[in-house]
């Protein structure tokens, strides 16, 4: 079969990276909001944005879905494991914003959460951008 | 179909009756008459006209209000009971009458007073920006059905909006649930309608967490120019006006001051949303990853409250097609998203515009659109542009469709579904757009607010046949005089399920299709579609495309008594490939071999020295074989050297191909180098590269 895809690894490496660097604590604003990246501005008139120049998620922060009935102790004991700090419950049931409280990079806390089978999925909290 | 257009005309001046002579005036369920109930106006043929104007007079007991004798024709009045669509299947049924009509309303149409409309060329295009007339969603003519009403909710999900602008702030929605005092927000610190969000009256700030969802994004001030365009107060005789003179906007600000924000934040706002029960999301933002809580959220959406939720998205502003990078959330699998590209005043594709022939289903408005801007005054107005600005014109529609079900049924009856039906099917198709939106079209709300009374006439006589490994074409017969264009739709089983995958414009009867796997078999329908709904399918029919042949076939002689070969698997579909082989220029070609499939090389052993060997290699499945591959010769050394110290042979004749085989035994040094280098020992060398032992 021919090969293809090329261009997506390049696209997954690129985001892989650019997420995974993101290893610092976020400044804290209220209720952990966002420290917004940014974009070009409008005063051309034009619409701003091109695919590879913003940050593409929030530092530091995940978004964690937890199996339905799964206990309040079982997740503790899993941010307690991988040092992770609940900032809010973004959706009920069981959906978390997650501060991670070491140095490790999300690429690696995301990976590390899907192997808790009480872990549904686990993502970087992504950034989005008008256009 | 050749209507008689001046002479409607004429008969509209002479024949409103007064009772009825209110333009759009409503029935007593609250529906748009587009006609005058109980008359026709007829035409007999000419030499049966007093004739069969008595019959009708005697046999199904009409009058006659008036007669026109110049023209031949009559403006009847119906007997009492007798509704114009059953007088209309009686007159035209009979072979006496030329053609019978309903009296058709002819009104202006409603122009708004805003000072600035005219700047306003998405919703009305004179050409008065230099763009094409007509270029636009035909807004004032919608208008005469609908211009929108405030028990219609649309969330902007955005940086926020100008809350005391004065063409929006009557149009902004007030939180019902939270305590007002004598119409006022009562700001008592207290969560009235224990939602977790404290004296939220006019949305929320869930960037800052607080209930004051203002527009703080200084560079565009996003928010706000998009809350115009989707309504904006209209004809208050100042600014401009939405695509809804009346409607109730929810601000959700979840992106910052400088126009990002965070997954988390949506998700939190979609659920607002779906508490507060508003019927339409605006989301003119994107990006580039695939988030499953995004998607969940979405999804939620859909299936809140029975009816669902709409999703209308920004496809995004990089020029590229979202069928191969897809920007999210525009680009999720949701059937409640609509994503939306922008078109300029000429119904081009904007050039920074994002598109993708299936993954964005139709553009709107979005260029240079001059709306709502925030300021200290609060009658600040500017212009600007993106998909983000074309996406409120399709919310907008959205939500002119359901304040006519609102006021048509005294609730809410559509489903998103029926909804975004209406949108995509009413779009006026445009060749621009063909390949570039699902429905190559750019949205119309006339078409969409003023369907057609029934859906088009089913295409037929379907046939497909394959013309490359990579293409089939297909025809059919247009069947209708009313269709706004054709859906393709195509599957890879028989009876499917198949997707629309194109949509071909009016009187359209032959589509090509492109970019497909060879040696596949595909099933097509196709059905007509208005704004009234699709057709029924026409026949199913299939057609396998070509198995591809393969290229560039190179030989080298490894040996007195070998030669290698490899090409290049350009098929998806093949079961193997068949090596051919002949002795000298002047031979036949045998089948000396067979190899599976994905397999490109293959080592002819057993040869003669000295002696020219010519090769040729086609792909094979159990229904076909490919074009034979080029041509390609080697000729093996003499034998006196014997296998392992020839050293030097002269490699490939392959027709156009550069890279040649070295084979350097005599060098172990080399050939150990040569071993190093990653996948075949193939280098690149110019043809008949005669490498000797000189290192």
């Amino acid at each position: 079969m021919k090969y293809v895809g090329i261009t997506c690894w390049n696209i997954v490496l690129f985001l892989t990276v650019c997420c995974s660097g993101y290893t610092t604590q976020p400044e804290q604003h209220a209720a952990g909001s966002v420290k917004a990246t940014d974009v070009r501005g409008a005063q051309d008139r034009e619409p701003g944005s091109s695919r590879m120049e913003t940050r593409v998620c929030v530092p530091g922060q995940v978004i964690v879905k937890f199996k339905e009935g799964t206990g309040q102790q079982a997740i503790e004991a899993i941010q307690r494991k991988l040092h992770l700090k609940t900032i809010r419950v973004v959706s009920r049931p069981n959906l978390y914003l997650m501060e991670v409280e070491d140095s490790s990079s999300l690429e690696e806390i995301t990976k590390r959460l899907q192997d808790f089978r009480a872990v549904e999925y686990a993502e970087p909290n992504y950034v989005r951008r008008i256009q | 179909m050749a209507k008689p257009v001046i002479l409607m005309i004429a008969f509209i001046c002479f024949f409103v009756s007064p009772e009825w002579a209110v333009p759009g005036s409503r029935t007593q369920t609250g529906q748009t008459r587009r006609y005058v109930a109980g008359e026709l106006l007829v035409k007999y043929k000419p030499r049966v006209r007093a004739a069969a104007s008595e019959y009708f007079r005697g046999r199904w007991g009409v009058s006659t209000l008036k007669a026109y004798q110049a023209i031949g024709a009559e403006h009847v009045k119906l007997p009492k009971g007798m509704t114009v669509e059953e007088a209309l299947e009686i007159y035209q049924d009979d072979p006496d009458v030329e053609y019978a009509e309903p009296n058709y309303y002819r009104h202006a149409t409603a122009t708004p007073d805003d000072t600035f409309f005219d700047e306003l060329w998405g919703l009305h295009n004179t050409g008065q920006t230099g763009g094409l007339e007509d270029a636009d969603i035909d807004a004032p003519e919608a208008w005469d059905t609908q211009t929108g009403n405030s028990g219609v909710v649309v969330a902007v999900l955005d940086t926020g909006a100008d809350l005391d602008h004065e063409d929006l702030s009557d149009n902004i929605w007030k939180n019902a649930d939270e305590d007002w005092v004598a119409g006022n927000p009562g700001y008592n610190d207290g969560d009235d309608d224990d939602n977790g969000q404290v004296d939220d009256y006019y949305g929320w700030d869930f960037v800052n967490n607080d209930n004051d969802p203002d527009d703080d994004n200084h560079s565009s001030y996003h928010g706000t120019h998009v809350s115009g365009t989707i309504g904006a107060k209209g004809n208050n005789e100042k600014g401009i006006t939405g695509v809804n003179w009346s409607v109730s906007i929810m601000p959700l600000k979840i992106l910052g001051v400088n126009g990002t924000g965070s997954v988390a934040n949506e998700i939190e706002a979609i659920d607002y949303v779906i508490a507060k029960g508003a019927k339409i999301i605006s989301a003119s933002f994107s990006a580039d990853d695939y988030s499953h809580a995004e998607y969940d959220a979405i999804r939620r959406a859909r299936d809140a409250g029975g009816a669902g939720i709409l999703f209308v998205a920004a496809a995004g502003n990089d020029a590229a097609d979202n069928d191969d990078l897809p920007a999210y959330p525009a680009s999720y699998d949701l059937d409640n998203i609509i994503a939306v590209a922008a078109t300029d005043q000429n119904d081009a594709l904007a050039s920074f515009s994002n598109y993708g022939a299936t993954s964005v289903d139709v553009a709107g408005p979005g260029v240079r659109i001059y709306s709502t801007k925030a300021g200290d005054d609060g009658d600040d107005y500017q212009y600007l542009s993106g998909t983000s600005i074309a996406t409120p014109h399709v919310s907008g529609l959205a939500a002119l469709i359901w304040a006519e079900d609102l006021e048509q049924n005294g609730d809410f009856t559509y489903t998103y579904s029926q909804v975004k039906d209406r949108i995509l099917n009413g779009v006026d198709v445009k060749t621009a757009l063909s390949g570039k939106v699902l429905m190559a079209g750019r949205i119309n709300a006339n078409n969409s607010m003023n369907p057609p009374a029934n859906e088009p006439d089913a295409p037929s006589g379907l046939g497909v046949w394959a013309v490359s490994t990579g293409q089939t074409s297909v025809n059919w017969t247009d069947n209708a005089d009313d269709e706004s264009g054709f859906k393709i739709k195509r599957a890879t089983a028989s009876g499917g399920p198949h997707s629309h995958i194109a949509t071909v414009a009016a009187d359209g009867e032959s589509f090509t299709d492109t970019g497909l796997n060879d040696g596949t078999t595909y099933y097509y329908r196709v059905c007509a579609f208005n704004a009234a709904g699709n057709s029924t399918d026409s026949n199913e029919d299939e057609a396998t495309t070509l198995l591809a042949a393969p290229s560039g076939l190179s030989a080298t002689a490894a040996s007195s008594s070998r030669v290698d070969l490899s090409w290049t698997d350009n098929s998806v579909a093949e079961s193997g490939y068949r090596i051919e082989q002949k002795t000298g220029s002047g031979g036949t070609y045998a089948e000396i071999a067979v190899v599976d499939a994905d397999v490109a090389t293959y080592s002819n052993t057993g040869l003669s020295a000295s002696t020219a060997y010519y090769y040729r290699v086609r792909a094979y499945n159990s229904s076909d074989n490919s074009d034979y591959s080029n041509e390609a010769h080697a000729t093996t050394p003499g034998a006196s050297g014997g296998d392992d110290g020839g050293g030097c042979f002269i490699t490939t004749a392959a027709h156009g191909s550069a890279m040649g085989m070295v084979h350097v035994p005599i060098l172990g040094l080399i050939t150990a180098v040569i071993s190093i280098l990653p996948l075949p020992k193939i280098i690149d060398l110019t043809e008949h590269s005669r490498v000797c032992g000189s290192v």
